[in-house]
């Protein structure tokens, strides 16, 4: 499940990578685009697409677009905190047995912690609309990390190859 | 072409609207118009037909979740018709599916607001 919070930032993605045989994995497919809202559109379709040329049944693609648009969202809106003017990249890699991809802003850090857990029941009584989109990512990809390298943020979205196309998330 | 269209109509006391496209961060301000007028205008019962939504982000779900309790404090409910499956599948893992009614058809949804239902 997601490694949100202080364990999971501690424990960043090179040095996951290294504690195992590095599988075989094609060059990153890397889009730098405006942080607009009205880029999302474009963010969505093409992580789609992407997962599905990565082997992900159609649902599945499906579900990683909406994490991913939800990644975009969040750096747009809280990193950038709506400025249209910077750039977000996105990095997308095929790692066989993982399917990762990296959302890297240069705006403020965002700490997850802060991201209130999501209790619907609360939700609709206290008029709480936030975290939802966090509490989807986590939902859907079986890893989300955050870690701050070189003044830059970076997000980084893992889904296991193994065993989707099934129910799972 | 256009993102996000949300059409509306008046059944009896029951407002139906027809988001037609993708609900997220960029167009989610359109959707959320559209359920804050049928609140202005005093009408409470709302169903949202969402044959024509291909997708909806935490946006999306967020507006409807800003605004229900207003609804319900005022005798209505929100109440969804006709999910496609990536929809349905985005309201299974959040658990909107224990918050909100969902319909097969725009039929059921809104004969649920019939006398008999009373406020939600």
């Amino acid at each position: 499940m997601s490694g949100r919070g202080q364990d999971a930032r501690a424990r960043p993605a090179d040095t996951e990578a290294s504690s195992r045989p590095r599988p075989r994995s094609k060059p990153a497919l890397v889009l730098s685009l405006p942080s607009e809202t009205a880029y999302l559109g474009l963010v969505r379709e093409v992580t789609k697409k992407i997962a599905e040329v990565a082997g992900f049944a159609e649902p599945v693609a499906e579900r990683l677009s909406l994490a991913v648009d939800e990644a975009a969202t969040n750096v747009i809106e809280h990193a950038y905190k709506g400025a249209s003017d910077r750039e977000v990249e996105l990095r997308f890699e095929d790692r066989g047995p993982d399917f990762r991809v990296e959302l890297v802003d240069t705006g403020q850090m965002v700490d997850p912690r802060a991201v209130p857990q999501v209790d619907l029941d609360r939700y609709v009584t206290e008029r709480r609309t936030g975290g939802l989109g966090m509490h989807l990512m986590e939902k859907i990809m079986d890893s989300v990390t955050f870690r701050r390298s070189a003044r830059r943020n970076v997000c980084a979205l893992v889904k296991h190859k193994e065993g989707e196309g099934t129910s799972r998330g | 072409m256009s993102e996000l269209t949300v059409e509306s109509r008046d059944v009896g006391e029951v407002v139906l609207l027809y988001p037609k496209g993708f609900i997220n961060a960029h167009t989610v301000r359109l959707f959320e118009t559209a359920i804050q007028k049928a609140i202005s205008l005093k009408r409470f019962k709302i169903v949202v037909n969402c044959s024509g939504l291909v997708y909806i982000a935490s946006a999306g779900l967020g507006a409807i979740m800003g605004a229900i309790e207003e609804i319900r404090s005022n005798g209505g409910d929100l109440r969804l018709a006709t999910l496609n499956e990536t929809v349905q599948n985005i309201f299974d893992i959040l658990g909107f599916n224990h918050l909100y009614r969902t319909y097969a058809s725009e039929a059921e949804a809104v004969a649920s607001f019939g006398p008999a239902q009373g406020a939600a």
